[in-house]
């Protein structure tokens, strides 16, 4: 195998596929990148078995074949050498590679292609053709609330529910959730649901470009195609919680404020919460909001007014601090509407403004105040 | 590797075959027996013969699923032992990508070992229990879908190294994983299980393996002498790993010890009976003493066979001196001495100082030999 490319371009697409390469793994193959040459078109692929990334680019390619490399040695040294003309040269016999500049010349083994797993072939029932800007924000809205904890593995991936003409993407970990509700797009049959785990998002978010995509899915796995990229990831196959039942629908009173106020505000108050619980405390009055932290164990406390519309009974509820930060800055409208019903229930959060085709739904559960 | 390679367990085989067959599998089964009969072997077999394409009780040996697992490099089988904790190692680290490069290394090497010998003992420096932070590795990966069809299976080598909290945490992986999961789990110390470990497996109970299977497979795998294997064999209370590790120790050489000892019991020279006692004692420690001790045992009942029944087939090197013996003390009380030397091996259990037990057992000898006959 031989071909000859510039290595600031080579790097900018290993770096965007080496993200999947594990550092350290049992299976020495996959620590390396699979190239493959074919005329003009290099292939590349990286795979930890459950997330597979490929990418291709134009080289001047003379001499087709494909070899594996190890990931970290040739990330180093493209990130050692200055911007020039590199030709790679492989021997795919006895698996050495030679990478010349003009004045260097690097020599490294690499590892037989037959050994390096394939990227998995599902049948993909589904298919469906979304900007990037779309799937960029479904995973920025959703991802942070992904949960983390392993006994319920269902939770630790984001859900894609497809209903007629409608997706909805919802994450949460118990405490706190999220829902996308977006409509208008083509028809999808009878597509069961699946959970993405949140790895995968991380790396697409990372690697995403500009465009439009085509995601396509089966039960098993679900693939990102980009112009030049592709992520295949398996999927968990473990049944999600009915989340549905835990949003409320009887939340009547109303609170709008003014979201960058309000994000700030509960960013200095939480700064004198309790270390352990981030507790702070919202006590509404009619048009008027205070948010109250206290921590008990250090002394300190922490109150702030904001003004608002608010015109039920006057309430208290406690929320975690964290979670209440959270949302509030992967929300993009200029006010936001908090729905609550008690100091118990669970509180709805939505942006006012919405684009067209999505309806966002934050929720957070609130913290018992032991007054 | 097949299930014709693996040494005895032949009922275990047939119960394997039988649920293959039956294509009723259960979710979880645990492989218990004694250290070093073969357990992880079967259970290495069952995951592969679970995985093969040709989808009958025997592995093809052909089919892509068999050849990966002959490097035990499958994508659906996992395997899980301990591993040394890694630096700052948090919740939810990869278990591996933790480790130190030389780690990694070893647990590389540990792998192949174990593909070229499923009787190896994978065995990584540092490493005392299996990690929490492999159970939830398990559980994510039972949670994705698989890779490729067949069964996900995982192989949990010596489960009772797990500690509490990594045993706990994969009882309800282990209740109700997903279809298609299989977990395997193998074991020498059953009692040291969780209850609520054992009570969700199917159990596979692991016999010792026959002296005559043992004998037999040193002879044909390792190609190691009649002699040795067979004593090797006597020795290893049915265990391969304890064998092989017998058979390459020096036991010829021991063996004479063990005759002469005997000369000594038996003759006039006491000096010369303490100072072999005193050298016993200082040059073996005590797992070689027990095994030296044990070689004693299969001497006289060696001689007790043929005191019984003059036809019993005898090892070449010690013909001779048994069939003295057992002409010069026809009605020396052999059994008497063989619960002799079963004591003196309880009491090195019971750490009794070494001088004193040989030197007991030197007089009991005397005594169950010579006095019988002199009656």
């Amino acid at each position: 195998m031989k071909f000859t490319i510039e290595s600031n371009e080579l790097q900018k697409v290993l770096i965007k596929i080496s993200g999947v390469v594990p550092s350290k793994s049992t299976l020495p193959i996959l620590e390396n990148i699979l190239f493959t040459l074919n005329e003009n078109k290099l292939t590349l692929v990286a795979t930890d078995m459950e997330i597979s990334m490929s990418a291709s680019l134009d080289v001047r390619g003379s001499e087709n074949g494909s070899i594996a490399v190890p990931a970290k040695r040739v990330m180093d040294t493209l990130r050692a050498l200055p911007d020039a003309q590199i030709v790679f040269n492989a021997d795919t016999g006895n698996n050495k590679i030679k990478m010349i500049t003009e004045n260097g010349e690097y020599n490294l083994i690499g590892e037989s292609s037959q050994d390096y797993p394939a990227i998995p072939e599902f049948k993909s029932s589904n298919e469906l053709l979304i900007e990037s800007s779309v799937i960029e924000s479904i995973i920025s809205k959703t991802v942070f609330s992904v949960s983390t904890d392993e006994l319920r593995p269902a939770m630790t991936g984001l859900l894609l529910q497809f209903k007629e003409k409608e997706m909805r993407a919802v994450a949460t970990d118990g405490h706190r959730l999220v829902r996308i509700i977006y409509t208008n797009l083509p028809q999808i049959k009878d597509q069961k649901d699946i959970i993405i785990p949140s790895k995968a998002l991380n790396l697409i978010s990372k690697a995403i470009e500009s465009g439009s995509n085509t995601v396509s899915f089966s039960s098993t796995h679900i693939k990102f195609s980009f112009k030049n990229l592709t992520l295949t990831s398996r999927l968990i196959e473990e049944s999600y919680p009915n989340y549905e039942s835990v949003i409320p629908l009887e939340n009547d009173k109303k609170l709008l404020a003014d979201r960058n106020i309000l994000l700030s505000a509960v960013k200095r108050v939480s700064l004198y919460s309790s270390n352990t619980t981030h507790q702070i405390r919202f006590s509404m009055k009619k048009d008027d909001l205070k948010i109250m932290a206290e921590d008990i164990d250090f002394g300190g406390e922490a109150k702030e007014k904001i003004a608002c519309s608010y015109s039920a009974e006057n309430i208290e509820i406690g929320f975690n601090a964290i979670y209440l930060i959270d949302i509030l800055s992967h929300i993009d409208s200029q006010e936001v509407i908090f729905n609550f019903s008690s100091s118990v229930k669970a509180a709805i959060i939505k942006p006012v403004t919405m684009k067209e085709n999505e309806d966002v739904l934050m929720l957070v559960m609130p913290m018992r105040l032991n007054v | 590797m097949s299930w014709s390679s693996i040494i005895g367990h032949e009922r275990v085989k047939k119960q394997l075959k039988q649920i293959i067959k039956s294509r009723q599998i259960a979710h979880a089964y645990l492989f218990y027996g004694a250290d070093g009969i073969g357990k992880s072997a079967l259970a290495i077999e069952f995951a592969k013969v679970l995985n093969c394409e040709s989808g009958t009780e025997q592995a093809c040996d052909v089919c892509k699923n068999c050849k990966r697992m002959e490097t035990l490099q499958h994508p659906n089988v996992k395997l899980v032992f301990a591993l040394p904790a890694g630096k700052g190692e948090e919740k939810g680290d990869n278990p591996v990508a933790v480790l130190s490069e030389s780690q990694v290394a070893d647990i590389r090497e540990q792998i192949s070992l174990k593909a070229k010998d499923p009787y190896h003992r994978i065995e990584i420096p540092k490493a005392n229990f299996i990690k929490i932070n492999s159970v939830r590795d398990i559980k994510r990966e039972a949670s994705l879908s698989r890779t490729e069809e067949g069964k996900k299976v995982f192989i949990i080598f010596n489960a009772d190294m797990m500690n509490t909290e990594a045993a706990n945490s994969l009882l309800k992986t282990l209740e109700e994983p997903l279809p298609g999961v299989i977990i395997l789990l193998t074991t020498s110390a059953k009692d040291q299980l969780p209850q609520t470990i054992i009570s969700r497996c199917q159990l596979i109970s692991c016999g010792s393996l026959q002296e005559t299977e043992i004998e037999k497979a040193l002879i044909e795998m390792e190609g190691i002498e009649k002699t040795i294997a067979r004593l090797a064999a006597q020795l290893a209370q049915g265990s391969y790993e304890n064998a092989r590790k017998l058979a390459l120790l020096n036991m010829a050489e021991e063996r004479k010890d063990v005759v002469e000892f005997m000369r000594l019991v038996l003759g006039r020279n006491r000096a010369a009976l303490i100072d072999t006692i005193d050298e016993l004692a200082s040059s073996l420690d005590r797992p070689g003493i027990e095994r030296w001790l044990k070689l004693l045992q299969s001497w006289l009942r060696d001689a007790l066979l043929l005191q019984q029944n003059e036809q019993t087939p005898l090892l070449d090197d010690e013909k001779k001196s048994i069939c003295n013996f057992v002409e010069k003390f026809r009605n020396a009380d052999l059994i008497s001495c063989i619960q002799a030397v079963e004591k003196a091996i309880a009491h090195l259990d019971k750490n009794v100082y070494l001088h004193l037990i040989l030197t007991m057992l030197a007089i009991d000898l005397r005594k169950f030999i010579t006095e019988t006959t002199t009656v």
